[in-house]
């Protein structure tokens, strides 16, 4: 038994859960958990915030909201969804967490999330680092220019921009242009090796969505709008998310 | 009505009973079993009294085996299966039953009449091969059922792969119950409570630290309730499943599972871990079912009928196996005699 059971009080106030369900499919199967406790023993954010999946899932359907709304933990749920792929009732726990981030007012949401969901909104190449076009060029040409006068056998590496028609739009987490440029290499040296048809672009190249995480829905459909135009502009056939 | 036969199929512990009790009531029964021997899974299970006797039920079957061969009304087919069943007319079918399936030259077939058919063809284990703990990996991850034909054999379990002594020995439960990716929606019944009686009978022989994770102890009967404080006393019991098995360089199994106790992620080591395995519906049968007319559940089950008993209507213990035999043979025995 937990050292601090959970304690409710009177008539459920309101209920959060059951906004939730009426969003999602199936109702995220909200209310078929057997308390099971197979989410919380794979969860690499059990025991944070003496908060796990399980108890989380249990403060909902509790109508405990206030609790639920309030716990830094939904937060730190890195929303790898393993607790689905072990839930034997395929419980949606990831998607309670998103809606209850959703819930937060916008000046309480952790700041370096926040941060970088705003910067990304800046302009179309939805960098979270700020990183424009002229910069994102400028990096990609140089690095490559490096790489084919000092790497033998990589005399001919490519690392195409707004290529029209390639077949890949490869996008890129744009931490690594700005502090770790070399890190891009060995994919494009892998591309090279294999012949792949493959650009990045101008616009949209970004592989982070932050506002994602932040769970600000309007703000990340922006962003993955302006990424699938941008690999529609082109006429690419497969968007490459490295992320 | 003397001359009535009646045909069950399946020689576990509800078609011999049926068959006993047919017998009492005066009533001629062939039993058809697929099995080279009769009695079924629950022949196989072990003795689990400690200092007393658990009830476990194990005991009865072998009595009603050596009562069943004791009787003349009944006859056996082992190694045989149901062929071909044709509905003749209101209480008379001709079936074809062949004989010596496993052996070629052997195989043979008769045909005879009979006047009702009792469909007590059990339940298939649920295989844990695809879930996430190792079985058939990892040769110190057994299911309950192999652990029942060990201990029926042996008094000190030691680890298949070694065979070495265990330390530290974890038993999983609902594995393949309760669980709707497999469409498994009910509980198993049997499994807590063996689990649970296997678990003590193997402490009282060796010096072993036992860790039980579960959701809820389900329990049926009153004795049960009675026994649990006892039972659950020499173990460690975590109400949490856990997520996987991985099996290290050592040999010993990783468990990773949060501790309720302390709000903390563990990873602990064990030497063997059991997982308790579901009763899962016998769809083998499925033609004859529907040759004779019987209805299938959503979950694959049978529907309780007079022609039905046993674990083929669901999951049930021996006791219950017993009482719903008894009920499905005077059933018959009102049905022939009208």
């Amino acid at each position: 038994m937990s050292e601090e059971p959970i304690k409710i009080s009177g008539k459920k106030k309101s209920i959060f859960k059951d906004k939730v369900m009426s969003l999602l499919p199936e109702g995220g199967n909200l209310n078929l958990c057997l308390t099971c406790g197979a989410c919380s023993s794979g969860c690499p954010a059990s025991g944070l915030e003496g908060m796990d999946p399980r108890k989380f899932l249990r403060m909902a359907s509790l109508g405990m909201d206030e609790e639920l709304l309030s716990t830094n933990w939904a937060w730190m749920c890195s929303m790898c969804q393993r607790c689905i792929y072990v839930c034997p009732m395929k419980i949606d726990i990831p998607q309670l967490t998103f809606n209850v981030r959703n819930s937060w007012p916008k000046d309480k949401k952790p700041k370096g999330i926040r941060g970088s969901c705003d910067v990304a909104l800046r302009n179309d190449t939805c960098s979270a680092m700020g990183t424009n076009e002229e910069d994102w060029r400028f990096v990609v040409e140089d690095v490559a220019n490096e790489v084919r006068e000092n790497q033998p056998g990589f005399e001919d590496l490519q690392a195409p921009m707004d290529k029209q028609g390639a077949y890949y739009f490869l996008n890129q987490n744009s931490r690594e242009p700005v502090t770790e440029p070399d890190e891009m290499v060995p994919l494009w040296k892998i591309l090279h090796k294999v012949g792949a048809d493959w650009t990045y672009g101008s616009k949209g190249w970004a592989a982070e969505n932050y506002c994602l995480f932040l769970a600000e829905n309007d703000n990340w459909e922006k962003i993955i709008r302006i990424k699938a135009k941008a690999v529609d502009d082109l006429g690419c056939k497969v968007w490459l998310n490295t992320e | 009505m003397k001359r009535n036969k009646v045909l069950i199929i399946g020689g576990g512990i509800a078609g011999l009973s049926a068959a006993l009790e047919l017998s009492k009531l005066g009533l001629e029964s062939i039993i058809v079993e697929k099995e080279k021997n009769i009695g079924g899974y629950a022949s196989q299970f072990a003795c689990k009294a400690n200092i007393k006797c658990v009830k476990c039920g194990a005991c009865i079957v072998h009595e009603k085996i050596q009562s069943v061969i004791n009787r003349e009304n009944i006859s056996i087919y082992t190694k045989s299966s149901l062929k071909d069943i044709k509905k003749v007319e209101e209480k008379k079918y001709n079936v074809v039953i062949e004989k010596n399936m496993d052996c070629d030259s052997e195989k043979a077939e008769i045909s005879f009449s009979i006047n009702a058919v009792v469909m007590a063809a059990g339940f298939i284990p649920f295989n844990p091969k695809d879930k996430p703990y190792g079985y058939q990996k990892f040769k110190d991850v057994i299911t309950n059922l192999d652990l029942e034909r060990i201990l029926k054999s042996e008094n000190i379990l030691k680890r298949l792969s070694d065979n070495t002594l265990p330390e530290k020995i974890a038993f999983i439960q609902c594995v393949g119950s309760r669980d709707s990716t497999l469409n498994h929606l009910w509980c198993s019944k049997v499994c807590c409570p063996s689990a649970l009686r296997m678990a003590n009978l193997i402490k009282a022989h060796q010096n072993v630290d036992i860790t039980f994770f579960y959701i809820d102890i389900q329990s049926f009967g009153k004795d049960f309730l009675n026994l649990y404080p006892e039972l659950k006393k020499n173990m460690k019991m975590i109400r949490s499943i856990p997520s996987d098995v991985i099996e290290d360089e050592n040999g010993k199994l990783k468990i990773t599972y949060f501790d309720n106790t302390n709000k903390k992620s563990i990873d602990e080591f064990f030497d063997i871990i059991v997982l308790s395995i579901g009763i899962t519906p016998n769809k083998d049968l499925n033609n004859i079912v529907d040759a004779i007319g019987l209805q299938i559940n959503d979950f694959g089950f049978l529907n309780k009928s007079i022609f039905v008993t046993g674990s083929i209507t669901g999951p049930m213990n021996i006791s219950e196996t017993i009482g719903s035999a008894g009920i499905t043979a005077l059933g018959i025995y009102n049905y022939l005699k009208v």
